[in-house]
C-alpha cells in the first residue's frame, strides 16, 4: 500500500546570475527555506536527493548532496545526487515522492541547483553536450539548439507552424516572466524583436532559446502525518509520480516532432490520478526553446496534434486560455539552471495552488510539470493537487 | 582521396544473431544482446528528414565556425545524423547522397544534396 505524499515546504533563490555565490550556497540557500517552511524538524528528514546536471565539468565539484545535507545540519542520513540532463531536478522529486509513499521515509528534502553563467558559450556548450550520445549525434557536430532548430523545421513542415506562431511562445512567456520575482529575464517583446535577434541554429533565434542560469530551488516532501507543524494551511499533494526514458539519439526519434518520453509519462501520470488533460489548470512544462513548448504541450494531451503553434498563437495557452502554460516565464524567461529547473517548476506550481504566486491563475486547484531531459532521454511528469 | 566524392554505400554493422543493423559497432546488441557483429554495406542515398545550420558549436568543431547538421532517412530504413552540404535555401524532403568523409573527420557522415 503506498502512502500519499505531500510538499510540506518549498523554497527558491531567484534564477539568474550568482557568479559570486558558490554552487552548494544556492542549494543551501534554497534548502534552507524549504526546511524552515515544512515545519519538520530536521531530525524527521530521512534522507536528501539533489538534482545536478553539470557541477564536475563547471564548477569542478562533485558530491554535492553529502556537501549540501552537511551545511543543513543534516547528517547521517543518505545523500544521493541524482542525474538526468535537463530532468535531474524532476528524478530528484520523484525518488523523494518514492521514499514517502513506500514508507522508507516520513519525509525528505530535495533540491535542484546548477550555476553556470561563470562558463563561456563553448565551455557550456561542450558540458550541455554531455547529455547527448557523443559516440553518434555528437560526432556530427549536432548541439541541443541544433535538435530544436531539427525539430522546429519538421514541425513546419508536417503542420504548418511559422515563424510568428514560435515567436507567441516567446512573447507569451517572457511577458510571464515580468510577474515572477524568481525569474531572470522577463521582458516586453515585440515579434519583430524577436524575429531580429541573432540566429543561433537556424531556424532557432536567441528569443527562442532558454538563458544559461544559476539558481537552486527545493522542497520537503512528506507522509500526511508530518504536516502538523506546516506554516500553510492548503495541503498540496502529489497525484502522480511519472518517470519515463527515451532515446539519447536523435536518429533513433521516428518523428522529431514528439519526444516518446513525454507522452508516455503523461499516460502514466494520467492513470495515476485519474485525471484527464482537461482537468489540469496549469502546467510548467519544459521549454528548454519555443518549439520545446509547443511539442510539450502536445505531447502532454493538453493542445490537440500538430496545433500548438497556433494555440500559442490565438492565445490559447496564456493567462486566459483554455490551458496556462508556463505562468512562471517558463525556461525561456525564468531561467534554466539546469539541475534546480525540475524542483523550480514543482516550487511554482505549490506556489500556484496555495493562491500565493504573483502571477496567479484563477482557481488553480490542479497542477503539472514536466520536465525533460537530453533528446528526451528522461523524462518527468508530475501531477500536484490543492486538498480541499 | 576525393574530397566530398559520392559514396555507393555506407558501413554498418549487422547482429550475426538477429540481423539488426546499426551505424555504429555496439558492444552488445541492444536487441537480443548477441556480441558478435558483421559489416554490412547499405545503401548511402536517403531524404533529408531535417536540417539546421550550427552556429554556437561545441570545442571540438568550435574552429568550423558554423556547419550544417542534417538527419537522413536512407533508403534501406535507417536514419543517421551527419554533416550537410547543401547551398540551396530549404533542402528539407530533397534526395541526398552519402560523400567521402573529410580526412580530418572520417567517422562524422557527410551528405549532400543530389
Amino acid at each position: 500500500m503506498m502512502r500519499q505524499v505531500f510538499v510540506a515546504g518549498t523554497g527558491s533563490t531567484r534564477f539568474g546570475k550568482h557568479p559570486q555565490t558558490p554552487i552548494e550556497a544556492l542549494a543551501v540557500d534554497a534548502g534552507a527555506q524549504a526546511l524552515v517552511q515544512s515545519g519538520i524538524a530536521r531530525d524527521r528528514i530521512g534522507a536528501v536527493y539533489l538534482g545536478n546536471f553539470i557541477s564536475g565539468p563547471l564548477n569542478g565539484k562533485e558530491v554535492l548532496a553529502g556537501l549540501v545535507a552537511e551545511q543543513l545540519g543534516l547528517s547521517g542520513i543518505p545523500c544521493t545526487k541524482v542525474e538526468g540532463a535537463c530532468a535531474s531536478g524532476g528524478i530528484a522529486f520523484r525518488h523523494a515522492c518514492l521514499m514517502v509513499a513506500t514508507g522508507v521515509c516520513d519525509a525528505v528534502l530535495v533540491v535542484g541547483v546548477e550555476t553556470m553563467t561563470h562558463a563561456s558559450t563553448t565551455d557550456m556548450t561542450t558540458a550541455l553536450n554531455c547529455a547527448m550520445d557523443n559516440e553518434y549525434d555528437g560526432m556530427s557536430g549536432l548541439t541541443f539548439p541544433g535538435l530544436f532548430g531539427l525539430a522546429w523545421r519538421s514541425h513546419a513542415r508536417q503542420y504548418g507552424t511559422t515563424r510568428e506562431d514560435i515567436a507567441a511562445v516567446v512573447i507569451k512567456n517572457k511577458a510571464h516572466g515580468l510577474k515572477n520575482p524568481l525569474a531572470q529575464m522577463g521582458a516586453d517583446l515585440s515579434l519583430d524583436q524577436v524575429c531580429a535577434s541573432a540566429m543561433i541554429a537556424d531556424p532557432l533565434q536567441l528569443f527562442d532559446c532558454c538563458p544559461p542560469s544559476d539558481g537552486a530551488a527545493a522542497v520537503v516532501v512528506c507522509a500526511k502525518d508530518m504536516l502538523g507543524d506546516a506554516q500553510h494551511q492548503a495541503l498540496i499533494r502529489v497525484m502522480a509520480s511519472a518517470q519515463t526514458s527515451g532515446s539519447a539519439r536523435v536518429s533513433q526519434h521516428p518523428d522529431l516532432c514528439t519526444f516518446e518520453a513525454t507522452v508516455a509519462a503523461a499516460q502514466q501520470a494520467y492513470q495515476q490520478s485519474g485525471l484527464k488533460p482537461s482537468n489540469i489548470d496549469l502546467v510548467e512544462l519544459h521549454d528548454c526553446f519555443s518549439i520545446a513548448e509547443i511539442i510539450d504541450s502536445e505531447d502532454l494531451g493538453l493542445v490537440p496534434r500538430g496545433e500548438g503553434g497556433r494555440w500559442a498563437a490565438q492565445g490559447r495557452t496564456g493567462m486566459q486560455g483554455d490551458i496556462v502554460i508556463n505562468p512562471s516565464g517558463g525556461l525561456l524567461a525564468k531561467g534554466h539552471p539546469v539541475g534546480a529547473t525540475g524542483v523550480g517548476q514543482i516550487v511554482e506550481v505549490v506556489l500556484q495552488l496555495r493562491g500565493e504566486h504573483s502571477n496567479p491563475v484563477k482557481d488553480a486547484s490542479i497542477g503539472m510539470t514536466h520536465n525533460l531531459g537530453g533528446t528526451g532521454v528522461a523524462c518527468t511528469v508530475h501531477i500536484l493537487g490543492r486538498e480541499a | 582521396m576525393t574530397a566530398h566524392a559520392p559514396l555507393a554505400t555506407l558501413t554498418a554493422y549487422q547482429c550475426v544473431g538477429c540481423q539488426t543493423i546499426t551505424q555504429r559497432s555496439p558492444m552488445v546488441c541492444a536487441r537480443c544482446l548477441g556480441r558478435q557483429f558483421s559489416t554490412v554495406e547499405v545503401t548511402a542515398t536517403g531524404r533529408l528528414a531535417s536540417w539546421t545550420t550550427v552556429r554556437k558549436p561545441p570545442l571540438r568543431f568550435k574552429n568550423e565556425g558554423s556547419y550544417h547538421v542534417g538527419v537522413v532517412d536512407l533508403d534501406n530504413g535507417m536514419r543517421i545524423s551527419g554533416r550537410l552540404l547543401h547551398d540551396s535555401a530549404d533542402p528539407t524532403g530533397e534526395r541526398v547522397v552519402a560523400v567521402t568523409p573529410s580526412d580530418t573527420a572520417p567517422d562524422i557522415p557527410v551528405f549532400k544534396v543530389t
